[in-house]
């Protein structure tokens, strides 16, 4: 029977196995040994231990004011900001109907850029 | 009768009055930005300074000393090249560059930093990632960043783009870095080596140095600032 790429006999088979595992093991045993070696990840490590996330007064303060969208920024801010700084899209955006308006600062709210909104605001302007 | 024909006035005083100090009360971001939103994660977190007047800076941040070596003090500059920024910035680049999906704020802190909490909007790419430029992380974080692989330059092509024949300001052998976004790199403070560490790796990797941005306040400033802070996954 011809030995082939496709059908390797058994006993070197293994051996490629067993080849393929220790390299394995070599490289995950140099890659930990490196990183306890390396004094300043260790010591980045201890100290890192050291801050206490409680002991944070901004955290109680500030009480993290993670929001939901509907509580993001309000349309009145989303249009001040476009009005100062795209005088352009302002123009067109205080053209569009109320709806579309309100349509667009969604959009903003839920985390699109400025950029798309000042597309969008184009587009809606051309097709109302 | 005179009493009751000043008790308008009276109260309209006292409103203006609570008014002007309730305004007064207002601990802004700067004169004339009380706070600002930025996405973390997908939510809409509000930016903001404590509004306490009595408030003071305890915990890990408040400490004064390190150990040195290797917490030293760092630079002004990481680099002549890159700009190191200040809080004002850091607001400008939230309200632009993070809202315009233009740019990065990257925390380059290791990941049990991090978790500890964090500068809202920020995204955790840890300096070993960017430390060498030949690695498969930093290939994996540039490609993240915009940057994009090029393959089969020639050197015929290479040369005119360093002399400016062609145009190829933005572009190494490897990487054309010309759609690539801003970074702003910050980590634990005026002590801290950790994004230092990441700006020399991506300056090593060909990253424009204009496009890279070096908070050295760091969270300590953050903190001393009372501004909001953020535990990952919260």
């Amino acid at each position: 029977m011809p030995v082939g790429i496709n059908s390797p006999d058994p006993l070197s088979r293994a051996r490629m196995w067993r080849l393929g595992f220790a390299l394995a093991l070599c490289t995950v045993a140099s890659v930990c040994t490196a990183a306890e070696e390396d004094p300043y990840l260790s010591a980045i490590s201890i100290e890192a231990a050291k801050v206490d996330g409680t002991a944070q007064p901004t955290l109680e303060k500030n009480d993290v004011q993670a929001v939901s969208p509907e509580e993001g920024p309000s349309i009145e801010a989303f249009e001040e900001d476009l009005k100062s700084r795209y005088r352009g899209s302002y123009t067109f955006y205080e053209k569009l109907p109320r709806r579309t308006q309100e349509e667009v600062f969604e959009e903003y709210r839920s985390g699109a850029s400025i950029d798309e909104m000042r597309k969008k605001i184009m587009d809606r302007f051309l097709n109302h | 009768m005179k009493p009751l024909v000043h008790t308008p006035f009276i109260l309209m005083f006292l409103f203006v009055s609570a008014h002007v100090l309730a305004e007064e009360s207002v601990v802004g971001l700067t004169a004339d930005k009380p706070y600002l939103h930025v996405m973390h994660e997908g939510r809409s977190v509000k930016v903001q300074r404590v509004q306490d007047p009595n408030y003071e800076l305890k915990g890990y941040y408040a400490k004064t000393a390190r150990k040195c070596p290797p917490f030293c003090i760092q630079p002004e500059q990481v680099d002549p090249r890159v700009a190191t920024v200040g809080e004002i910035e850091v607001f400008n680049f939230m309200e632009n560059e993070l809202r315009d999906n233009q740019g990065f704020l990257i925390d380059a802190r290791t990941p049990e930093w991090f978790q500890r909490g964090t500068i809202p909007g920020s995204i955790n790419v840890p300096f070993m990632q960017l430390s060498d430029e030949t690695s498969p992380e930093m290939t994996e974080a540039l490609e993240r960043f915009g940057a994009m692989r090029r393959a089969g330059v020639s050197s015929v092509s290479r040369k005119l783009e360093e002399m400016g024949f062609l145009d190829g300001d933005k572009k190494t052998d490897h990487w054309d870095f010309t759609r690539a976004k801003k970074l702003l790199l910050w980590c634990n403070g005026p002590a801290c080596g950790q994004s230092p560490r990441a700006i020399k790796g991506l300056l090593r990797a060909g990253y424009p140095a204009d496009k890279i941005f070096y908070y050295r306040g760091g969270m300590q400033m953050w903190q001393l600032w009372g501004l909001t802070t953020i535990i990952p996954g919260e």
